[in-house]
């Protein structure tokens, strides 16, 4: 297990100029081999709604089972059970030490036997899920703990602010990946409670595809076994962290999850690892300096289980040289251009569903662009199922009908990103 | 502790001041700025030169309001940063393609038909702007309406290279102006380029405009980067509604 950090930037800065960007490379080699504690929370969408069509909750119960299999031995897990209220469906809740079982052959066979009794009935109260979960991590506070929801519908048994309030009660107790069923679920709750989490987003639409995400999602958290990564950030004085965000996978804002660790340190957290490698933007405001100042914007420590390791200087030079200040490096161009695409795409289809057509015709033309020149071809295919016509003339348009499928997958993957290509 | 900075800082650190990030030993850049470097530098540089941000701006390819954080043009994608129209294949940076463009005609202040009755006399080449309802339904532009009203106006072509485009009366324009009112917002600020040839014919280009150029008959634009030979009442149609007619004499 070895931790690295790069940073990729263009130091320089045009006279005046008070924003310092840089791409944060850090790259886990390999994994510790430890294999310390985990708990898996699987939590399962049984509203109402789940049952219509049938075949919903039939294949959600074999993602649960698949999600089951997959688990290592010796993983604490649960399954619980969501509507507008969280249930425990395995272990059962009158059991001894109660809570939490002990992944072995025994126990899984029993937890996907639990779930042939499945019947959908009432609201859905995902907040109260998610409590549920944070109660059950607690019983083994020293283990990596992660949780899988799928859910296929709104939040709409529980007010906004309670949920809210929820999701803040979780943030740091365990990392949720969550996934939409279907197409009447809101990809924006999805994204503040998995951005709030440190979690991915996914939207499942055919529901026969759950099996194989949701064992992918489980063999990915059974593969991270460092718990507690964060990247500690030191800015100057009168200088201030103006955004930091995980870039690679997926753009996940994690600003406001800094920790402070003294008046000019905050640890922002990027949740556990395993062998990976991920991209942050960092954005730095720092006072203005006159030219030829030099300045250390920010020096970036990754801290692995509370050790800080590798680091990383974010260096700002004033200068009235144009070439090299207006020059954009490479790596902080491309995530711009992929966090843009992010952007234009949420604003487009929100005037599209708001019936402002020209505004969603206007972004998801620069998007359709941005997705092209950013080589992102996973969303330039997701683009062209709702768009027709060449973005380079006239002739671009929205479909006339844009199916709900497709606008709630473009708009649940809008955050997903392809890291940068090697040169040509 | 390692040492007291420039400002008088008592600082841990001996390459920044851990107060105020100011160097310890200024001057001293080799090990901070030598690219891919200590601590894992990499200074890999890609794209070219922008206009600094404002507070708000003005987008200089189409005209468009902007926020200064934008990097792009919502309107006409152009880049704020690297000056550039989206990049496309045969796309030349505009920039250049201006500055070695001699100032040719201008629309200025002349009467239309003073203009067009000289060019006529001098039997040269001209262009002659119009409004064109059928390009107008065949693009089917969204948000953009036809003129209720316009003049046809005519431009003398003289010089090596001319650019026609929409300026918008900040920097080099281009050499034949097809701004103000009404405005075709969907022509570019370089939408083609027209070379004279040895023979005093002219051949048309079109360098990357963002809408693409239509010439004749011909329903697919003209390849960017790709020259063809004007003739004699050739039309061009660009942006929303704009139609160009060539004249020869």
């Amino acid at each position: 297990m070895t931790f690295r950090l790069e940073v990729f930037q263009n130091e320089y800065l045009p006279e005046a100029a008070t924003e310092v960007n840089a791409i944060i490379t850090v790259t886990n080699d390999g994994p510790s081999g430890a294999g310390g504690d985990a708990v898996e929370i699987i939590l399962l969408d049984t509203s109402g709604s789940m049952a219509d069509p049938p075949s919903k909750l039939r294949e959600a119960s074999l993602a649960t089972k698949a999600a089951i299999e997959c688990l290592r031995d010796g993983t604490y897990f649960a399954v619980v059970q969501g509507s507008n209220t969280a249930r425990l469906l395995y272990p059962p809740p009158d059991r001894d030490g109660g809570g939490l079982a002990v992944a072995d052959s025994v126990t899984k066979r029993e937890a996907i036997a639990s779930l042939s009794g499945l019947e959908a009935s009432g609201g859905t109260a995902i907040g109260r899920w998610l409590l549920q979960a944070r109660d059950l991590c607690a019983l083994r506070p020293s283990a990596i703990h992660h949780a899988l929801l799928l859910t296929d519908g709104k939040n709409e048994s529980e007010e906004p602010a309670d949920f809210e309030a929820a999701i803040g009660a979780c943030v740091g107790h365990f990392q949720c990946d969550c996934r939409g069923v279907g197409t009447d679920f809101t990809p924006a709750e999805l994204r503040a409670m998995a951005t709030a989490l440190l979690g991915s987003v996914e939207i499942i639409v055919d529901p026969s595809g759950m099996a194989a995400d949701f064992r992918a999602t489980i063999e990915d958290a059974m593969g991270r076994d460092v718990g507690e990564v964060a990247l500690r950030v030191w800015v100057p004085q009168a200088a201030r962290v103006k955004f930091l965000k995980q870039v690679s996978q997926q753009i996940t804002d994690l600003t406001d999850l800094a920790a402070p660790v003294n008046a000019l340190t905050a640890d922002f957290p990027t949740g556990a690892w395993g062998a990976d490698a991920r991209d942050y933007h960092l954005c730095v405001h720092v006072p203005p300096q006159p030219v030829g100042a030099e300045m250390l914007a920010a020096r970036v420590t990754v801290v692995v289980n509370g050790e800080p390791g590798d680091q990383g200087k974010v260096l700002a030079l004033w200068t009235d040289d144009v070439a090299r200040s207006t020059r954009i490096n490479r790596h902080v161009a491309h995530y711009t251009g992929q966090e843009e695409l992010a952007e234009a795409v949420q604003a487009g289809l929100d005037a599209y569903d708001a019936g402002d057509d020209v505004t969603a015709t206007a972004r998801i033309r620069r998007a359709v662009v941005l997705a092209h020149e950013t080589g992102n071809t996973a969303m330039s295919d997701l683009l062209a199922r709702i768009t027709e016509g060449d973005p380079a003339t006239g002739t671009f348009r929205l479909k006339p009908r844009v199916e709900d499928a497709d606008r709630l997958t473009l708009d649940t993957r809008s955050t997903k990103t392809i890291r940068v290509q090697k040169p040509q | 502790m390692a040492g007291t900075c420039p400002a008088g800082h008592r600082s841990a650190t001996d390459d920044y001041c851990d107060q105020c990030g100011a160097p310890m030993r200024p001057g001293d850049r080799s090990a901070s700025v030598d690219p891919g470097g200590a601590s894992g530098r990499t200074s890999e540089i890609a794209g070219a030169a922008g206009p600094a941000p404002e507070a708000t701006k003005t987008c200089v390819h189409c005209g468009s309001p902007a926020a200064s954080r934008d990097r792009f043009c919502e309107v006409c994608g152009y880049d704020f940063v690297s000056g550039d129209v989206p990049a496309r294949d045969g796309d030349t940076a505009p920039a250049d393609l201006a500055a070695e463009a001699p100032v040719a005609a201008r629309d200025g202040d002349t009467a239309p038909a003073d203009l067009a009755a000289r060019a006529h006399s001098d039997a040269g080449w001209r262009l002659i702007v119009d409004a064109d309802r059928a390009h107008f339904d065949r693009v089917r532009p969204d948000g953009i309406s036809f003129p209720v009203a316009f003049a046809p106006r005519v431009f003398e072509l003289c010089g090596d290279v001319v650019v026609v485009g929409r300026g918008d009366g900040r920097g080099p324009g281009p050499d034949i102006d097809l701004g103000g009112e009404p405005e075709d917002v969907a022509v570019s600020r370089r939408h083609v380029l027209l070379e004279r040839a040895p023979d005093g014919s002219y051949t048309l280009l079109d360098p990357g405009s963002t809408n693409g150029t239509l010439v004749n008959e011909a329903d697919q634009p003209l390849p960017l980067g790709r020259r063809i030979a004007l003739k004699d009442r050739d039309r061009l149609f660009i942006g929303a509604w704009t139609r160009i007619m060539v004249r020869t004499g």
